[in-house]
């Protein structure tokens, strides 16, 4: 097994680092083991790692509803006390996975609302906050609609809306395209993108689905019994079969594709495509050349 | 709007919050301190007013009130099971040999006429109740409510109140959920009762253990956005009404006079 990878001197300020935190559940399970992971402002991370593998709780971490029995959790640079846990929530938004636990108001406004008035904003205040949020995930129509009587997608976005709405530094995102179908993975998925353009958040995405990862993050943190066991960009990581093999993950479809490819023509693995586009770029190269 | 699958017997709380929420009649726009105190005087009434026909016209008329809301009338059918099943386990031992006409003998116990007005004025009184409940919540939308519980109970009472409320949601979205895989693959909520009566006391308690557990979750994700002990409505209440809150006042007034002054149908409480 890889030795967890611990914290790399990074110049980059992070918005939220969490220093070789430890945490295990009380039937003795161990949710995270000496993980060490950075958020930085502007970048997409990709947590990746097989069901149980800590994805969850690191998530649960960076917003301060879990804490570590060791280790310590650093905003901007200082460490987060208990008082400041209780604070974590105005810096790291979480969409959860369950879209239907999030989303607990009558009225999908109402739900919106809900962080802003956290926050301390007038109910006029939050109510327009959160038809923000909503217009900025496209979602406007939904604001006086039901949870109970929307659909799954309808859901998802509801919910990253409510975190949306708060303007958090960091959004995690928790399995953020499980569950849903082709069309509204693909806006959640630009809504992501979107939101990584904009420049002010810090990103997290927790999920099994390295296709997305490959399409979506600027970096990818692969979790292996509650600890980072490689960190990097997802061309650096993706064709490591035995690294992946080891983390309970099948690559990319468009490695796997590549890797096939390469070896019926007996060409170099290079310049190692992750996404679709860059595939067809490659593709392109090798008919010419 | 998906198709209601839930056990058509249940209230269905999504609905509820359906109608409380888009309605637009005439008792939607009432002030809702007026609702929530026309439903204590009703409660008052139906529990002092002693004959038959009394009570079963207090019914007639809220379910004119229910249909004038534009409530749904067949789900209210079906929602009455429910308590009618509930008030005669109740009083199954007690309408036998009442003072009376007989009507019926079965075994050594006689059913009399009145027994039979028992059972029907005890049916009035919670079928009343039941209805003028249902009107207030499908026609008071829920920042109201909240608002209101706010005003009227103590912190945190309040916040129990307000989450218990929407923790009845989770808790029949997982009843709900486990009756859908029931008729999925066959069964029926009485038959399989009746058949596995111990298997379905374990499925019954397992999904009060599982609505525990979501709403546990659902507790995360509130305090992931910063919930501290306090739900603040994100809508001021409406403005008081003096007409309408006057008009509950005059009928708690005349309800006190009818009780108070042995009126015909309050005898017996005069003092």
């Amino acid at each position: 097994m890889k030795p967890p990878v611990c914290c790399a001197p990074d110049e980059r300020p992070s918005l939220v680092h969490i220093d070789c935190a430890s945490h295990v559940y009380p039937d003795g399970s161990v949710g995270m083991h000496a993980m060490c992971f950075s958020v930085h402002r502007g970048e997409v991370i990709a947590v990746c790692g097989a069901n149980g593998s800590g994805k969850s709780t690191l998530i649960e971490h960076l917003n301060g509803t879990l804490v570590p029995a060791e280790g310590r959790v650093q905003v901007h640079g200082e460490t987060v006390d208990d008082a400041r846990r209780r604070q974590l929530w105005r810096t790291v938004g979480v969409v959860f996975q369950d879209a239907d636990s999030q989303l607990f108001a009558p009225t999908v406004i109402e739900d919106v609302a809900f962080g802003p008035m956290n926050l301390g904003l007038s109910p006029a205040e939050a109510r327009q906050s959160a038809l923000e949020a909503l217009e900025a995930v496209g979602a406007s129509g939904l604001a006086q609609k039901i949870p109970a009587y929307m659909s799954g997608g309808e859901k998802r976005l509801a919910a990253i809306a409510g975190v949306l709405a708060m303007r958090p530094e960091v959004i995690a995102f928790d399995e953020p395209t499980s569950d849903l179908d082709p069309v509204h993975a693909a806006r959640v998925e630009g809504l992501i993108d979107e939101l990584r353009r904009q420049g002010q958040y810090g990103l997290v995405l927790s999920t099994h689905d390295l296709d997305l990862a490959a399409r979506i993050a600027d970096r990818v943190a692969i979790l292996k019994h509650g600890s980072v066991i490689a960190n990097g960009p997802p061309r650096d990581l993706f064709y490591d079969v035995e690294l992946l093999g080891g983390a309970g993950l099948i690559e990319p479809r468009v490695v796997r594709l590549w890797r096939e490819l390469c070896l019926r023509t007996g060409r170099d693995l290079e310049p190692q495509p992750v996404t679709e586009a860059e595939f067809v770029a490659a593709l392109a190269d090798t008919g010419r050349g | 709007m998906p198709p209601l699958r839930r056990s058509s017997h249940i209230p269905d709380p999504n609905l509820i919050t359906l109608y409380a929420e888009r309605g637009g009649s005439a008792l939607h726009r009432l002030d809702p301190r007026a609702k929530v105190g026309a439903l204590a005087w009703l409660v008052v009434f139906v529990t002092l007013a002693r004959p038959t026909w009394l009570l079963v016209a207090a019914l007639a008329v809220t379910i004119v009130v229910y249909l004038l809301a534009g409530l749904p009338f067949r789900e209210l059918l079906r929602w009455y099971s429910i308590p009618v099943l509930f008030v005669l386990s109740l009083v199954v031992f007690l309408v036998w040999e009442e003072p009376g006409a007989p009507v019926l003998a079965a075994g050594g116990l006689v059913l009399t006429t009145g027994g039979v007005a028992l059972v029907v004025s005890l049916v009035a009184r919670a079928l009343t109740t039941v209805t003028f409940t249902l009107v207030l919540l499908m026609t008071t939308r829920y920042v109201h409510l909240a608002g209101l519980a706010a005003k009227v109970l103590p912190s945190p009472i309040d916040q129990v109140f307000l989450l218990s409320y929407r923790f009845l949601f989770t808790t029949l979205g997982l009843i709900d959920g486990l009756l859908l895989a029931l008729r999925a693959r066959g069964g029926g909520l009485v038959r399989g009762v009746l058949t596995s009566t111990r298997l379905f006391a374990g499925i019954f308690a397992l999904s009060f253990v599982r609505a525990y557990d979501r709403a546990d979750r659902v507790g995360r994700a509130m305090t992931a956005r910063g919930y501290e002990g306090r739900f603040p409505p994100s809508e001021p209440l409406p403005p008081l009404s003096v007409v309408q809150l006057g008009a509950v006042a005059v009928a708690f007034a005349a309800l006190a006079f009818a009780v108070l002054g042995g009126l015909p149908g309050f005898g017996g409480v005069v003092p």
